[in-house]
Formats: C-alpha cells, structure tokens, sequence
C-alpha cells in the first residue's frame, strides 16, 4: 500500500549494539572458563554503557524504515538507565547464589533494545513484535531462580496473562488491518490513525490494542497478575518489571492517544467517550492501587501496588492529553520527570530490598525492616528519602512529579481526577509511612538478617541525592 | 540603604543556617557525636535568633506605618534560583515567633537526655529552618513545600521517641497533614491556572488577580479548598483528632515546634494569601466558618475540661484556641484578622512554653494523671511560677500578648454578630477553668500517696530550664506590653492586597 522500504541502519545503532554485545556476551560465556566470569559480566556492563553513549550521541534520524520507525525519544536513555540498574543489582542476586550471571545479563539487553523499538515504533506490527521480543525475555527473567517454586510461579502467571494480553494485542492489529483493506491506506501506521476513527472495525482494534498495553503497565482491570509476579520473580527483576516495562506501556499508550485527533474528524461525541473512558480507567486504577497497598505487610507484594497506583497517576496525564491536544507539548516533559523521579525511588527501594540475606525474598515482609536505622544508616536514609518521594512529600521529586501531573489536569479541566488523585495519595501515605515506621522500630531479633554489599551503597546515595536534586531541576526549567 | 542589605542578608542566614547544620550533620554524620551536633543545633537556632530579633526590630522601625513586604531578597545557589524571601507586617511576627520558640526548643533538647542526639537535632534544625522559610517566603509554592519539611521529620521524631501510642498518633498525624495539605495544594494550583500567573509569586498573582477579577463562584469554591484544607492542618473542628494525640505523644521540642508554630502556618496562609485574594469567597464562607470556629472553642474547650491527663489538656487547649483565630479571620474586619495575628502570636509562644513546663512536671513526678500529683509547689515554687504565668497567658490575661488578641477579636465579632461573639466569650471563661484547675490540682493542696515516697527528692527547675522558658516568657510579657511591636504595620497590610514596598 506503501512505497518501497529504504534501510536507514543507522537509526537503530543503539539497538543494534546492545543485541550485539548480547550475542557477544551469551558467546563469551559460554567460551570463557568458570573463572573468567565476572570479566564477562565486566565486558557485559560496559557493553550497556556504550549503548548509553551511542544513544546520546549519535544523532536521531526521525521516521526511518519506511514509517515502522520513529526518531528516538528520552525514553531510550530511560530504558539503558533502567538496565544498568538492574544490572548493578543483580550482581549482588547473583552474589548469593543465583547462578548464570552472565546469561541473565544478555537477556536485559535484548529486553531493553525490544522495550526501546517498542517505544519508538511507528506501525503496529513493528511494535507487537518488539513488544513480543520484549516479553519473552520477561518470561525468562522471571524464572531465573528457576529452583525456587515462588519464581516459577510468577513467570507461569506472567506467561499465562502476558500472552493473553499479547492476544489481544495481535487480534486488535488484525482488525485494523481488516479495516485498513477496506479503507485503502495502511491503519497499521500511527500516522494514519486519525482517518481511521470512522471505521467500527478500526475502534474495536484500537480497544484491543490499548487493553493490550494496559496489562503491560499494570493498570486496571489488568492489574491483577503484578503482586503476584513481582512477588515471586528475583528482585532485579521485579525493578525492571516496575519501572522500564511499565514506563514503556505508558509511553506508547499516550503515543496512541495523541495520534487520535477527533476534532479534525469531527467526532467529539466520539472523543469525550474516549476521555471518560481513559479517565474511568485511571480513576479506577489509582482506587484499586491504593486500597490494595493499605493491606499489604509483603514488601515486594506492596511494591506492586505501589506501581498500579502510580500507573493510575500516569493514566491521568493521559487523559490530559487526550482531552485537550493542545497540552500535549507537556506530556512527554511531564511523564518523563515523573518517571525519572518513579525509577529513582524504585530503583533505590529495590536496591534496599535486594540488600536482605537470600535470593528468595518472596516473603520478605515489614517487620523485617524493623531496627533497620541502627544496622545501615546509609540504607534507612535511603529508604525514608525514596518512600517521600513516592509518597510525594517536598523537597524530593515525587512531590515535584504530582504536582506538574495535578497541574495538567486541572488545566484539562479534570477536576474529579484531581480528586481521586489527591485521595489516593493520602491513602497512599499509610503504607509508605508504615513502611517507615517498622524501619524506625526497635528491632526483636528475629528480623530477616541484612547482607549489605558495601559496594552498592554509592549507587545507593547516588540515588537518594537524585531524587532530592532532581526537583531543583524543575525550579530551574520551569521557574516555579 | 545599607540596613536594608544587612536584613537581606540575615533573612536568609536565619532561614537557611539551620537547614545548612541539619545537611552539614547528616552527610557528615560520622564526624559528628551526640555533644557536637547538639552544639550545631544550637549555634544554628541562636544564630536564626538573632537574625530574627534583628529584622523584627528593624521592620517595627521602619516600616511601622507603611506595611507592605519589604527586605525583598531572591539568592542564587550554583545558578538555581532560591524562593524570593521578603517579610511584611504579617509575616514578622509568625517569623520572629518560629525563631524564638525554635531556640526555645534547641535549649530544651540540649539540656535533656536523648538517645541518638544527633538525628534528634539534624530533624529538628531541618523542621525549623523549614518553619522559618514558610513564613519568609512570599512564593506561594514554596510556603508549602517548606510547611512540609516538618511532616516527615516529625513522623521520624515520633516513631523514635514517641510517647504512650506514638504508633498510631504519627500516622493518624501523617495521614490528616497530608489530606489537609494536598486539598490546599489544589486551591493554590487553582489559584494558579485560573489566574496564568507567571509563576507561584504571592505578588504575580495578586497582579493577575487585579486584572481579571475572579467570578464569586469560582471565589467561592477556592476558598472552601483553602479553608478546610489549611483548616485540617490547624486543626478546625471536625479535623482535630489528630492534633491532641500527636502533641501529646511527639517529643517535647517538636511538639513545642509543631504546636506553636507549625499550626499557625495554616492561619498565615489564609490571611497572607486566601483573604486579600478571594474576599468574596471569604464572606460567603464566614458565617460557616464562625460556626466551626464556635465548635472549636466551646466544644473543644469541654473536651480541655474533662481530661486528666496533663498533656492531652494542653494539646486539646491548643486545638481550643484556635478557634478564636478563625473567629478573627470569620469576622473580615482588618481589627479581627489583626487580632488573629496577635493571638497566634501569643498562643504560640505560650503554648510552647506549657509544653514545656508540663514535660518538666511529668519528668519529676513520673505522673501523666493530674489528680495523682499535688503539693508540687512546695518542692519547684520556680517551676510553679512559670506554670502559673504560662497559664493566666494561655487564659488571657492583661499584661501577656495573647490579651490583647482575645480582646481584639471579641471586639471585632460584636460588630460581626453579638450572638457569636457572646457564645465565644464563654471559651474564656472555659479556659479559666481548665487553667487554673490544672494548677491547682498539681502545685496546690498535699501530695498525693503515689507521690510521698519520692516527694523529698523533687529538683526544681535546673538553670538550663530556666533559659528557654524565660526567653519565651520574657517575649509573652514584651508584647503583652508593647503590642505595637507587632501591630505596628498590620492596618495598612490587611486592608490592601499585597504589594512589594521598598524602603524608604
């Protein structure tokens, strides 16, 4: 229906690199004798680093392969960040006892250049099959403690409601491209997705593919399997579960949003429907978040909920978006200071998670945290610093975060969004702060023992001076 | 012109010094044992004192008649803009008042045992440099931010040396600041976007404000924002339960921090920002308002009444109180709003003050119940002195600071309603009986049984008591005779919207 596809490789180096230093890893390991192992996990790391600066520094070429891709947004900065973390982390998963150290690090880059063509795709089949590349490599992170029945749980349930998601994906893409035989132009390619408002065939896909993504990022009415997953998969995982997997969901989600323009179409009947729905979903996602994190004591089952709330707070934005076009030049300053500010919490969280004794930490729970002040200063300050920016207490950028999505929205006019939101993060203020409370407790020796890696604990401040330098940042850009 | 400069400058080496020793502790904390960072926290609260002291008396000077914000200052910090920090009429008292009690409450604490001193002091300087910047800041933005300072090192200073059911009074305490202070924070983002203001300066948006005046409804709807939730952080009556058990349970220093001064922070931000710019909303809120207000002073003031225990009485007087500052702001006349300012002026420090004192009595009698001390007057006749004085001010009586804004607001809500006015003077005569019953239940009359073994061996007040509770004795008395020192420039600011005046 196109013309002919031209190859601009050039576009995708980031991509490319870090599939090939994988296959360069996975092929090294293999080779290399037992003890040369952590000199593959060296070469590993600085392969994601090189990555970082190849994404930063070789310029974006915008639309390329024929409209399947599109230029490179901060998202693919995001993503490396997110996989140098993870990595960081699972040296120390690995340091107590996993095994395949090496192997699991090759699948994180496969994962995060699938998660960045996902982002940046410009048609739906490029995005299905970067978002299937994606998820396969979940399946198999999830189970790498693969002994242990929790992770093998989780990945079971992960690969039973990923692919039912991935279904519905595929089916929302095969009705589109139903529509797009009938209508003559390719409905596959984000571009032409406006023309295609007027095609029944063509809303029900697009439904499809938007409830596809919503199981990605964890938001209701598929937020069920994430406690469950993120519960049972190792805990540098579950980071990048929470953060880079989820955070790809929501970009490609308002991607979807903005390329709607029902005003030019004239459909505003059509358009308010789609707000109230994406307003509904997020409403509801922030609802079941939050009243599903007060009863949690399982650290990483609260994680969880702590994710869906905040997915719900995106969701918001989105609606934003949706519903005035114009506010869409603040949607991606906005959504990534609130996911840079989401992962510089999370990850720090999950670095203090991850710095308990064993790798099975399914049933780690609040009172293990309990005289956590007295055994790791630097730990406690990480932990109170990291839940208020969740939390969204000033100075720390979660604040900032809520504050520029509450300002969007009520430029929107979403005014019982701004209620909803503003009600669960006062709900949210109980489990984070009873968070903080077990860590102040006095400790009864029967704690869950801590195995610092004094070696992380850089990575650690660094995060924690993150997420309090990052509102200064705001100040300094938009002048509040 | 050259004081103008100096003021400047101390405005922001008292706002910023504290938080700088709270930084300064904390990422250097092995370098600093329990004595050195309770040296820095003094040194820090003495040299915002100071600085402090030194403003007030430089604004009374010159700006006595005039008002309007002045020492307009806006520091950089490696190229990022600081909030622009400028003080007026308003705002040097709630200023002067954070820094007094705040040396006030470093004295106390370095004067008494603590475990783990250190972070005790890095939580206390951050909350009171926080305090200090609330109520300097003319950026409507940073007056939040700065009020939530407090929140999280209070809730850590709870959990740690927390009294009887600090488990459930730090987070029934997290939980109502936060509502109170996110419903806010959506007035002033209301605020904001209606008005496309530049930015979250006090001054932008009453300059918005005056070329595209805000219709009554949406006045109407903002200020109800506003109102409940500034009124849920100053404890408005039905959002009080927090405060009686979070003052009783929190650690004296913060507690003198968080009753004395945090709490007015609510009060300033209605008369600083909500009154001037959304009168409308005001007037049609006020007669709600009062009500509440009523709720607060008679209802509460019975509550005060019933309790035994030495320090929910003060808690639940402080939660009393202010409702006669919200009867001042209900009544809309610059005499009861400048009455609101002295009596949470007064209230401040003498709030602070009893808390004070009734840790000292519990520390020597072991005793929460006030029917199970007696007699303590022969034992600690100093103590009972400061007791005795700390409550006639809480009580109202001339010659203390608090008088005068008692009478200023009974004054005003006469010409507001006579029926208001007469069923709020009853809290006077309710806080009399609490006061002086408390008085005479734990100075007066033979010790009780539970008391007599160890009764011989009661200390009075040692020196290093006596100091803080005679700075903020010293400043209850000082403007309870020269109240002028803060009304001073209260007529022309309250009956005009802000503006930025320089000196002369």
């Amino acid at each position: 229906m196109e013309g002919t596809i031209s190859f601009e490789w050039a576009s995708v180096s980031t991509e490319a690199t870090l599939a090939v230093f994988a296959a360069a890893t996975l092929a090294l390991s293999a080779l290399a004798p037992k003890r040369g192992e952590k000199w593959v996990s060296m070469f590993a790391m600085f392969a994601v680093m090189a990555a970082l600066a190849v994404e930063v520094f070789v310029p974006s070429a915008g639309a390329s392969f024929g409209g399947m891709l599109g230029g490179k947004s901060v998202f693919g900065v995001f993503a490396i960040a997110c996989a140098l973390l993870t990595s960081l982390m699972s040296f120390q998963y690995f340091s107590k006892g996993a095994r395949n150290r090496n192997e699991f690090l090759a699948i994180v880059m496969i994962c995060t250049a699938a998660l960045m063509l996902f982002v940046r795709s410009g048609s739906l089949l490029m995005a299905f099959v970067a978002l299937e590349c994606a998820t396969v490599c979940l399946y198999v992170a999830a189970a790498w403690s693969s002994e242990k029945a929790s992770s093998m749980e989780a990945a079971a349930k992960y690969l039973v409601v990923a692919g039912v998601s991935g279904a519905a994906f595929l089916m929302g893409t095969a009705f589109i491209y139903g529509a797009s035989l009938s209508s003559g132009r390719n409905l596959l390619l984000f571009g032409n997705f406006t023309s295609g408002l007027v095609h029944p065939m063509f809303l029900t896909g697009i439904v499809l593919v938007m409830g596809g993504t919503l199981f990605k990022m964890a938001a209701f009415p598929f937020q069920f399997w994430s406690p469950d997953v993120y519960q049972g998969a190792p805990t540098p995982v579950s980071a990048f579960f929470a953060v880079a997997s989820k955070a790809a969901g929501v970009v490609f989600l308002g991607k979807i949003c903005m390329s709607l323009d029902f005003a030019s179409m004239g459909l505003s009947e059509l358009h308010d429907k789609a707000v109230a729905a994406v307003s509904v979903i997020a409403a509801a996602t922030i609802i079941v978040g939050n009243l599903g994190g007060i009863t949690q004591i399982n650290i990483k089952r609260l994680m969880a909920f702590s994710g869906v709330s905040n997915a719900g707070y995106m969701l918001v934005l989105v609606a934003a978006v949706l519903k005035y076009a114009s506010l869409a030049e603040f949607f991606a300053p906005v959504l990534y200071f609130y996911l840079a500010a989401y992962m510089f919490a999370n990850y720090a969280l999950f670095f203090v998670i991850n710095s308990y004794e064993g790798y099975d930490d399914f049933d780690q729970s609040m009172s293990d945290y309990r005289g956590l002040l007295r055994k790791s200063p630097v730990m406690e300050g990480t932990l109170i610093i990291s839940l208020s920016s969740l939390a969204g207490i000033p100075p720390t950028a979660g604040f900032f975060g809520k504050v520029l999505i509450l300002i969007t929205a009520w430029s929107a006019q979403l005014y019982w969004l701004v209620g909803i939101m503003v009600a669960g993060s006062v709900v949210s203020i109980y489990y984070y702060f009873a968070w903080m409370r077990a860590s102040l407790d006095t400790p009864d020796g029967v704690e869950r023992k801590l195995d610092p890696n004094p070696i992380l604990y850089p990575t650690m401040v660094a995060l924690s001076v993150a997420t309090l330098v990052l509102g200064v940042a705001v100040l300094y850009f938009y002048g509040i | 012109m050259e004081m103008d400069d100096f003021c400047r400058v101390l405005l922001n080496v008292a706002v910023y010094a504290p938080i700088f020793g709270s930084v300064c502790v904390s990422a250097m904390f092995p370098f600093f044992g329990n004595r050195s960072a309770k040296a820095v926290g003094v040194a820090a609260a003495g040299l915002s004192f100071a600085s402090a002291v030194f403003i007030w008396a430089a604004y009374a000077s010159e700006f006595s008649s005039s008002g309007g914000f002045a020492f307009a200052t806006s520091p950089e910090f490696f190229g990022v803009a600081l909030p622009c920090l400028a003080l007026n009429a308003v705002s040097v008292p709630m200023f002067a008042l954070a820094a007094v009690v705040g040396l006030a409450a470093s004295l106390w604490a370095a004067r008494t045992e603590i475990g783990n001193a250190r972070l005790y002091f890095i939580l206390l300087m951050f909350m009171q440099g926080g305090l200090l910047g609330a109520f300097s800041t003319t950026n409507v933005m940073w007056m939040y931010m700065f009020h939530e300072f407090a929140l999280v090192p209070t809730f850590i200073a709870m959990c740690l040396w927390g009294g009887a059911g600090k488990r459930m009074a730090a987070m029934q305490m997290a939980v109502y600041l936060t509502l109170g202070a996110l419903v806010s924070l959506v007035g002033i983002i209301a605020l904001y976007a209606r008005t496309n203001s530049d930015d979250f300066s006090l001054l932008s948006i009453a300059l918005a404000v005056a070329k595209t005046p805000l219709g009554a409804d949406w006045q109407y709807a903002v200020f109800g924002l506003l109102m409940f939730g500034l009124g849920t952080l100053v404890s408005l009556f039905p959002f009080y339960s927090w405060a009686p058990r979070a003052y009783s349970s929190a650690p004296t220093s913060f507690a003198m921090l968080h009753a004395g001064v945090l709490k007015k922070f609510g009060l300033y931000v209605l008369i600083q920002v909500a009154v001037p710019l959304l009168s409308a909303g005001c007037a049609d809120w006020s007669k709600t308002m009062a009500v509440l207000a009523l709720f607060n002073v008679v209802y509460i003031g019975l509550v005060t009444m019933a309790q035994r225990d030495l320090k929910m009485m003060v808690s639940y007087s402080s939660v009393a109180h202010m409702g006669l500052c919200f009867l001042g702001i209900a009544s809309m006349s610059v005499l009861g709003v400048g009455g609101a300012i002295l009596l949470m002026f007064g209230h401040g420090a003498s709030v602070a003050l009893m808390f004070m004192l009734s840790n000292a009595v519990v520390n020597r009698t072991g005793q929460w119940d006030m029917l199970k001390m007696g007699g303590l007057y022969k034992r600690t006749p100093v103590l009972a002195a400061f007791f005795l004085a700390a409550t006639l001010a809480g009580l109202g009586l001339p010659g203390f600071a608090n008088f005068w804004g008692e009478l200023a607001i009974l004054v005003s809500l006469w010409n507001f309603s006579p029926a208001i006015c007469a069923v709020a003077s009853t809290g006077l005569v309710i806080s009399a009986v609490y006061g002086l019953r408390a008085m005479a239940n734990i100075f007066m009359g033979e010790p009780t049984e539970g008391l007599s073994g160890k009764f011989n061996l009661i200390p009075d007040m040692t020196f290093g008591e006596k100091i803080p509770a005679a700075i903020l004795l010293a400043l209850l008395l000082f403007v309870g005779f020269f109240p002028k020192s803060v009304t001073a420039g209260l007529d022309a600011d309250l009956s005009a919207v802000p503006t930025l005046t320089q000196s002369k």
